[in-house]
């Protein structure tokens, strides 16, 4: 005993997997596509949001107009 | 500088540490303590002793905190029956003011040590018992207070892909982080972590939020340090919970990992709960060797789970992948690396 181990695990391949072998687990765990499952926007800190905007019935991109306006209200 | 005040003596002391066990818990102000038995789950006070060697902590961040001598902290009374590290226990009437324990994991859990295996532990060391932390309205401190529950949301009907393993140690996160990524590869952008048994490790669940996670539980989240000892009443109620939470969290795949081998734990209370919530689950296996591997594979039929994938040290090299794979009928890869090499 004594003396200080500051490494706890080395867990989750540190990031050492390849598109090959992820493309792998893909096909032998017969993953699926997630298009259309997601019930809810997630919540959390790690969610990828997609930004769209309607003006009329035309999604159009965010104008740097609308980003100005965006950080005057925040 | 906080003071602590012991049932009216007040005493100056630093209190700044607190471990991970007790990371739901609010900061504290103050520590005002009293003098009686630690409970399993009760916010404690613990005091390494004056000529100890110092230890590491998981802090209630995350990161390894350095508990230097005659340092004061927070902890929890706690039990563990790792088939890896460390066994211990909460002593009957649980742990007496002044008395003498050991820290049984990085997160905080103390108690009685019943035996260890001779890997290095950084957080095995004895500490005094001091008393438990009282709150404002003069109440014990306690997990359970903190526990995290779904308020009757439904149960959004995601995927889930369920890692178990032979025992400690054989690469059940790392498979759980190959299965999370392999997720998001497919599109998949809302998917959620539990660690559903075994002992509380933040870094682990923050792996999986660094992995892209949403959110990761363990439970620590539903109110206890550990899910230990084996064969404990009442451990439907805090599993249900667990599922409850999980699966009602927006997401579209779950990714559950069940800590420790598939005996121990309360493993196979766990697996019960979640053969009620749904028929078709992915099973992951991770295991040591191709005997173990085939072992784990005839228990898990008993218990009516079937093995997609098999993963860990028993398919780290060609001849044992395809050992494995010739004795279980299951295909098995390697998560740990990528392409094998030539």
């Amino acid at each position: 005993m004594g003396g200080l181990v500051t490494a706890h695990y080395i867990i989750g391949s540190n990031g050492e997997l390849t598109r090959e072998k992820l493309d792998k687990i893909i096909e032998v765990l017969d993953l699926r596509d997630a298009a259309g499952k997601l019930l809810q926007p997630p919540v959390g800190d790690n969610c990828n949001y997609q930004l769209v905007l309607e003006k009329g019935r035309q999604p159009v991109p965010p104008t740097k107009a609308d980003k100005s306006k965006d950080n005057e209200s925040s | 500088m906080t003071i602590i005040e012991f049932e009216g003596a007040f005493e100056s002391k630093l209190v700044h540490k607190k471990a991970s066990a007790l990371r739901r818990i609010p900061s504290l102000d103050a520590v005002r303590c009293v003098e009686t038995a630690g409970l399993e789950g009760s916010v404690c006070l613990f005091e390494l002793a004056d000529e100890a060697a110092p230890i590491v902590l998981e802090s209630a961040s995350g990161r390894a905190m350095a508990l230097a001598p005659g340092d004061l902290f927070l902890g929890t009374p706690g039990y563990r029956e790792s088939t890896r590290w460390v066994v211990g226990c909460v002593p009957s009437g649980g742990l007496r003011p002044g008395g003498s324990y050991w820290v049984l994991a990085e997160s905080g859990v103390v108690g009685d040590l019943l035996g260890d295996s001779p890997l290095e532990k950084g957080h095995l060391a004895q500490v005094t018992y001091r008393g438990a932390v009282l709150s404002d309205d003069g109440q014990i401190l306690d997990l359970r207070r903190f526990a995290m529950s779904s308020d009757g949301e439904a149960d959004r009907g995601a995927h889930i892909f369920l890692i178990i393993g032979t025992s400690a140690e054989v690469g059940k996160t790392t498979a759980g982080i190959a299965v999370l990524r392999a997720l998001r590869r497919k599109g998949h952008t809302a998917v959620t972590a539990l660690k559903a048994t075994g002992t509380s490790s933040l870094t682990e669940i923050l792996r999986y939020q660094d992995f892209g996670a949403v959110q990761a539980f363990d439970c620590v989240d539903f109110g206890l340090p550990t899910t230990y000892p084996s064969g404990r009443d009442g451990m439907d109620a805090i599993f249900n919970s667990a599922l409850d939470v999980t699966l009602s969290n927006a997401s579209d795949a779950v990714v559950i990992e069940c800590g420790g081998d598939i005996l121990g734990g309360n493993v196979p209370i766990f697996l019960e709960c979640l053969k009620r919530r749904r028929t078709e689950v992915k099973t992951i296996l991770a295991a040591a060797d191709a005997l173990g591997a085939f072992g784990a594979k005839q228990l898990l039929k008993e218990m009516g789970i079937s093995i997609s994938m098999i993963t860990g040290p028993c398919t780290d090299t060609p001849t044992l992948r395809e050992r494995t794979e010739a004795l279980c009928g299951i295909p098995a890869l390697n998560m740990s690396r990528g392409t094998a090499p030539v």
